[in-house]
């Protein structure tokens, strides 16, 4: 058993919720456990600075960051390296399911926000983004999924929490288990196409157990895909 | 006795069959306007051609916007809910002035990228070739132009102002909605907007490019603006002029 009594392959409650922020062309709230990200799509639109456009496709200008109030000790404001570099993975991420080439010379801007961190912020940043996107109209392959899926001790667990990740352990019969060692692999997924646009590791595995790992990482984002869906169709039945 | 029932069952067969196929008809152009997500499988193997908003993978076709899902015999098509304006030859659009420049003016056209409407196009007099152009069109004015041309990957948008209908705009409220429903704010050959107009007695002109301008007394043209948005949310509902009739007939 978990510190949150979850079972190894189940998700931390997980909510979302589409067109939260009017303004924007696309917006959605995502939730999983105790992290909370925002996003908000603008455009495809004119690109600044015109330099970076490219003549065949649109470039997706990804902003993500951790607000100040996101975590315990509070995070200087703006983007930091850490931010920088997650921006990139998630533009990365994106770019085998958004059909770039209909808007050729353009920039869609995609926004995200860390309102609550514990954990997986990568992962939760990218099923609001996906969301935001969809609901802006820009064409995509497949909404994206994503989750971390790990290694504590000598179990497999998806969806792993701040907790996890630091004392890497967990109980059974009474007793605690681990090495006090956790490994942490964020998965990003395409269902549509079956592929894999995320994969990072933190920590120590071997292939055989890695192979595990993302395959349960991939079940796990099938269930936050549903979640998804389901989101995107609420937001207009509602309306009825 | 045995012929004559013998006579009798396929010809109650036939009627069934004809019912069936009715309902199958009846149900592909009505109960088939479904919401369909980005990546969704809408049809499966090669008896089916993927059209707008849709691609085809291995033998399935998914949808890749979120929109509604319209099949017309084997064409499978979705109707985007949501998206910017992509820019057609010949469509008249209301745009509003972003910049003044030498030769021209910079227009929002609520599309991906920015229009640019030629002096030469808006001037009356060719001869006239050193009014400055500032004082046709200053920024924040709103036209109702036409597109005249468009590059092949929509970067560059040619308007004209060639045509009685086309000139600035009184001072009214712009109304924003995404282009595809566009023709359920018109309606069967205009119901909608007409029903609009009457109740709430004010002008509006709608643009192709999902831009609507409104103009008359403030206080209707608030109520119009209500109607505009209802229409826009309420899109892919059924009987909904016969609701945006009652809200307005209610607020008279």
């Amino acid at each position: 058993m978990r510190f949150d009594e979850r079972k190894e392959d189940e998700l931390r409650p997980t909510t979302a919720k589409v067109g939260v922020i009017k303004n924007a062309f696309g917006s959605a709230r995502f939730q999983m456990g105790k992290t909370i990200a925002i996003s908000g799509v603008y455009g495809p639109g004119e690109l600044h600075p015109r330099r970076i456009s490219q003549s065949d496709r649109a470039v997706i200008k990804v902003y993500y960051d951790m607000l100040s109030f996101s975590v315990p000790d509070r995070a200087r404001p703006g983007p930091d390296r850490r931010d920088h570099e997650i921006s990139l993975k998630i533009k990365e991420a994106f770019a085998p399911a958004v059909i770039r080439e209909e808007f050729p010379k353009t920039g869609i801007y995609l926004y995200t926000y860390i309102l609550q961190a514990d954990a997986g912020t990568r992962c939760v940043a990218i099923n609001a983004a996906s969301l935001a996107l969809a609901q802006a109209g820009i064409p995509m392959r497949d909404l994206v999924s994503s989750v971390a899926a790990g290694k504590i001790g000598e179990k497999f667990v998806l969806d792993v929490t701040k907790k996890e990740e630091d004392y890497g352990h967990f109980v059974e019969n009474n007793k605690w288990y681990g090495k006090g060692a956790a490994t942490d692999v964020p998965i990003a997924y395409v269902p549509a196409t079956k592929e894999v646009s995320l994969l990072q590791l933190d920590g120590e595995v071997s292939e055989e157990e890695l192979k595990k790992i993302v395959k349960l990482g991939i079940k796990g984002c099938k269930k936050v895909h549903e979640i998804q869906v389901k989101a995107l169709k609420d937001y207009y039945n509602e309306e009825n | 006795m045995k012929k004559n029932e013998t006579k009798k069952k396929p010809q109650t067969k036939k009627e069934v069959i004809k019912k069936e196929v009715k309902i199958v008809r009846t149900g592909v152009s009505r109960t088939e306007r479904r919401i369909v997500v980005p990546g969704e499988k809408i049809a499966e193997g090669m008896d089916f051609l993927p059209s707008h908003g849709t691609y085809r993978l291995g033998e399935n076709i998914h949808s890749k916007l979120i929109g509604l899902l319209d099949t017309q015999g084997r064409v499978v098509k979705v109707t985007p809910l949501a998206g910017v304006y992509k820019p057609m030859r010949g469509d008249s659009v209301i745009g509003q002035i972003n910049n003044c420049v030498g030769t021209g003016w910079v227009i929002n056209i609520n599309a991906a990228h920015e229009a640019f409407l030629k002096d030469k196009e808006a001037m009356p007099s060719y001869s006239d070739t050193r009014i400055d152009p500032a004082k046709f069109y200053k920024e924040h004015d709103v036209i109702h132009t036409k597109i005249i041309n468009v590059s092949n990957n929509d970067s560059s948008i040619h308007l004209g102002m060639r045509g009685r209908e086309f000139r600035k705009l009184d001072p009214g409220v712009l109304v924003i909605i995404p282009p595809t429903k566009i023709p359920r704010l018109i309606g069967k050959q205009g119901s909608m907007i007409n029903t609009v107009k009457d109740a709430t007695n004010t002008r509006i002109l709608v643009g192709q490019n999902g831009v609507v301008h409104v103009s008359g007394e403030p206080e209707n043209v608030m109520k119009a603006v209500r109607a505009i948005k209802k229409i826009d949310k309420y899109a892919h509902t059924r009987g909904l002029t016969g609701r945006i009739e009652k809200m307005l007939g209610d607020k008279k």
